[in-house]
């Protein structure tokens, strides 16, 4: 080739770079953006769509507030102590058990992945006070009865409405009596950890029937209609 | 017919040279407008397909999310019960059913043993100390075997037998055994599938 036809090449070359790095790159990168910026939006649509769609099915689902009320009762938001000594009564009461002692101890946990292994100490006290974590509220419980209605007790332990779980138990035959002195725990967590994407909007029929079996027992003080306060000398007999 | 061409060779070679030139300045025209033009289409066709195309769903997306406000407190309260079912399903896997293993263990109880303290505590071993009286050693050799078996104890330990013979009321002398097993827990509920063999 002559020089004039290699100039003209270089030439070429240079203005096609320079137009490649100008314009074109700038105009390529842009458009991309647009397009991967289209298919995202695609995406957060459908996903908005269904979302929409699965929140207007829940409007229809009438059972949907009392599972809240029940779920908020099963793990609720605060230690509810006193809505568990209730609770636990009434469990022992309805078993012809009678209650001796009732003691409380409220405490933080975060792991609740952890094992209570069989051959491990129990969940050790945390200071982490994120709203992720397991909060336990530690009780006691000592009541006399029979063995029978004791192991009737523990069956409804395990379908009552608050999340119990005892860690140990003393059972012991004295002269006339069957007394069981038991540990264990409640759990309750402030709000909720999960993000609010379509699949933790999706309420599935395993939930609804986890919620809906558990039983309530005793009857939780609401004191607008509890009556009877204030007393001249407390410290009179009643 | 054949055509002579009679030009000098110096002519003939300027000529050459020259269509070329003008060949390779065609091919770095066309090269050149290809790109522009290719730049053109890419720049037209952000303008006037993706980005209305991208506007379109981005209103359409604002048009859904304005409606899901509206929902706001039943979404709350639906991941809140998917939040609770999560945690139930991680603590229940770790809960010890206690009456599924204190059912297990009377059902493995001989008719002539009888209990007089058990204390069972899953954070410390033995899981279980379990004190009672039964007639003979027998007994409490069949009752430790039959627990061994069950799906829910393990490391079954007879740790002590004393007999204390006391002469009743009717004076026929019976033997009254006292003896004390250790045990640790296996499994804390039942499991569908069965990891020991069948008793």
């Amino acid at each position: 080739m002559s020089r004039t036809s290699w100039l003209f090449v270089a030439t070429t070359i240079v203005i096609i770079g320079v137009i490649g790095f100008l314009w074109l790159r700038p105009v390529i990168a842009s458009s991309w953006k647009t397009y991967s910026g289209t298919q995202t939006a695609k995406k957060d649509l459908t996903e908005a769509s269904k979302k929409k769609s699965v929140l207007e099915n829940l409007t229809k689902n009438n059972q949907l507030a009392s599972l809240y009320d029940i779920a908020s009762k099963y793990i609720p938001e605060s230690s509810n102590s006193g809505e568990l000594v209730i609770e636990l009564t009434a469990m022992a009461a309805q078993s012809n058990l009678l209650v001796d002692q009732v003691s409380l101890d409220d405490k933080k946990d975060t792991a609740t992945t952890k094992e209570e292994g069989t051959s491990e100490t129990t969940s050790t006290p945390s200071s982490d006070t994120s709203s992720a974590a397991n909060n336990e509220v530690n009780f006691s419980l000592k009541v006399t009865g029979t063995f029978p209605d004791f192991l009737n007790f523990l069956k409804n332990t395990e379908t009552s409405s608050r999340l119990i779980s005892f860690t140990a138990m003393t059972l012991a035959q004295e002269t006339d009596k069957f007394t069981a002195q038991l540990t264990g725990k409640a759990f309750w967590k402030k709000g909720s950890s999960l993000d609010k994407t379509l699949a933790n909007i999706e309420i599935s029929e395993d939930t609804i029937n986890k919620f809906q079996n558990l039983k309530t027992y005793g009857t939780p003080i609401n004191l607008p209609t509890e009556s009877g306060f204030g007393r001249t000398d407390p410290f009179a007999g009643y | 017919m054949a055509n002579i061409n009679l030009l000098p060779p110096e002519i003939k070679l300027k000529i050459k040279r020259s269509k070329q030139s003008a060949n390779v300045f065609s091919i770095c025209m066309v090269a050149i407008i290809c790109i522009a033009t290719l730049g053109l289409i890419l720049s037209s066709l952000k303008t006037n397909l993706l980005q209305p195309n991208l506007d379109n769903i981005k209103s359409e997306i604002d048009k859904v999310s304005t409606g899901l406000s509206s929902y706001a407190t039943l979404e709350d309260e639906a991941t809140f019960l998917n939040d609770r079912a999560k945690i139930a399903k991680e603590l229940e896997t770790q809960k010890a059913y206690w009456s599924q293993i204190l059912q297990d263990l009377i059902n493995s109880v001989p008719q002539q043993v009888q209990f007089t303290n058990l204390t069972a505590d899953l954070s410390k071993t033995p899981n279980f100390i379990l004190q009672g009286n039964t007639t003979n050693e027998r007994e409490v050799i069949k009752f430790k075997e039959k627990l061994e078996k069950s799906n829910f104890f393990k490391d079954v330990a007879f740790k002590s037998a004393t007999t204390n013979e006391s002469t009743a009321a009717t004076t026929t002398t019976e033997k009254t055994m006292k003896f004390s097993l250790e045990f640790n827990l296996e499994q804390k509920q039942v499991k569908t599938s069965t990891d020991k063999e069948v008793k």
